[in-house]
């Protein structure tokens, strides 16, 4: 005769049908006669079927669009970690490591590497004026870098704009055009995944180049149009109708578009404020 | 997914890949995040988790060698991180943690249903259980791990893991009872 501890503990083993015979005899029998197991066993039932049945992942709480960004800022905080962690110098490493021991010895000896450190820090920069020129050519290399920066920076939102600008032609192609045409012209639809998936690419480059501040919109319009790209690259010939209706909803929701239109408005009054300076400086000198 | 396009994926990102890494997350992304909401118990701390993890993962599989599976190893460093969360913010192990009335919102709008109504209540009672009773009880009826899985993913025996299950059940029970009877 079995406890109903025994019978307790093994009901969620006779529920997933993972019993002996023998056991799950032993537990048909038992239930039949005892109320509180038979209550457990009911119990239990409900509560798998209920999860089986009805439960929802907590993934679904997450939108689709969630989904589709998740990869990207992944990759994003990769960057942005290994950007962040500079390599340390023989001494931060070797004074990390011994007050990591925490031994008094330890402490000592760091305190004393440091007390050197300092004073060659104090000597060096007692000894060392540095020469007029010396000035001048670290001034010169430091107003290099920030040209070299500035170009880079430049270089980049060009190549944006460009991206931008075959992106709306995308669009504007596929929001004048009559879905179900648009469908039934296969090439057409072809032509247009083919230009996506090279645009979608090029965006991962552009959003991942797009590092200013000052350039966060830009790397926002720069994603969200992505997000459209990898929409229509992945169209299925079986469902494009429903794909393409989808596609352009998200634009307009999105206002994609105009959004584009702002951008390329805000690119073309900087360029004549940059043209207005120029002049102003020509004049000037 | 294959096994072995998996395999393949993984060589591909060891050899610097960035395509198949992406395709690599976009398989697992959503399994991680449920496995980490398991033991954190917030949608926020389950994404920063899952994010984290696959961080982890692209700098580690640079040496991951193909002898043990994949998904154990991914799922192992998933209840680490989430647990090192749990640890990091000093919650107890039975920390209750009020649920987000948007979470609960969104689910009633998009299901609108009686099903709708009873997913919340074992949504609630979920979020009521004991951390490790509530990731064995998601990770074997809703992730559909077997039990072995599971105590290879937990490291612990496959008797602790029927145990929690067992407890965890009983305890949904009583918890999706009380519930109605408040509701009603």
């Amino acid at each position: 005769m079995k406890t109903h501890r025994t019978i307790q503990k093994n009901l969620y083993d006779y529920l997933r049908n993972e019993l002996s015979a023998e056991d799950r005899r032993a537990i048909d029998v038992h239930v039949k006669s005892c109320a509180a197991c038979a209550g457990e066993l009911q119990s239990m039932r409900t509560a798998m079927d209920l999860l089986t049945q009805k439960a929802r992942r907590p993934s679904e709480h997450r939108s689709e669009m969630y989904w589709q960004q998740f990869a990207e800022k992944v990759e994003r905080r990769i960057q942005t970690e290994s950007t962040e962690e500079e390599p340390q110098s023989f001494v931060g490493r070797l004074l990390d490591l011994l007050v990591e021991n925490r031994k008094p010895f330890s402490f000592g000896f760091a305190s004393a590497l440091s007390l050197i450190v300092l004073a060659f820090a104090v000597w060096s920069l007692w000894i060392k004026v540095p020469a007029p020129n010396q000035i001048a050519s670290d001034s010169a290399g430091r107003r290099s870098n920030e040209l070299q920066a500035n170009i880079q920076k430049t270089a980049m939102e060009v190549r944006a704009a460009d991206y931008l600008e075959q992106s709306k032609v995308l669009l504007i192609g596929i929001m004048n055009t009559d879905t179900k045409s648009l469908v039934e012209s296969k090439s057409l639809l072809q032509r247009q995944r083919e230009m996506s998936r090279t645009l979608v690419r090029e965006s991962q480059e552009i959003s991942s180049g797009l590092t200013d501040p000052s350039q966060q919109r830009l790397r926002e319009l720069v994603s969200d149009l992505g997000l459209i790209l990898v929409q229509i690259a992945n169209l299925e010939t079986e469902h494009s109708v429903q794909g393409v209706e989808i596609v352009k909803g998200g634009v307009e929701r999105n206002g994609i578009l105009f959004k584009i239109n702002l951008e390329e408005m805000q690119r073309a009054m900087q360029s004549s404020r940059d043209k207005g300076n120029e002049k102003q400086a020509k004049s000037t000198i | 997914m294959p096994a072995d396009r998996e395999r393949q994926l993984i060589l591909d990102v060891q050899e610097g890949s960035h395509d198949a890494f992406r395709e690599l997350v976009e398989l697992h992304m959503r399994r991680v995040y449920d496995l980490a909401y398991g033991f954190v118990n917030d949608h926020d701390d389950a994404e920063d988790v899952a994010q984290e993890v696959f961080v982890k993962v692209y700098h580690a599989l640079k040496n991951f060698r193909q002898e043990s599976g994949f998904s154990t190893w991914l799922y192992r460093i998933t209840a680490n991180s989430a647990l090192d969360r749990l640890k990091q913010r000093k919650r107890s192990v039975a920390r209750f943690v009020p649920m987000e009335e948007s979470h609960l919102s969104g689910i009633a709008a998009s299901q609108g249903t009686d099903r709708g109504e009873d997913s919340i209540l074992i949504e609630r009672a979920l979020h009521e259980l004991p951390t490790l009773q509530r990731a064995v009880v998601m990770l074997r009826h809703i992730d559909g791990f077997s039990t072995k899985q599971v105590s290879d993913i937990l490291k612990c025996s496959e008797g602790a893991v029927k145990t929690h299950l067992h407890r965890g059940l009983k305890k949904m029970r009583k918890k999706l009872e009380h519930l109605k009877d408040s509701d009603s």
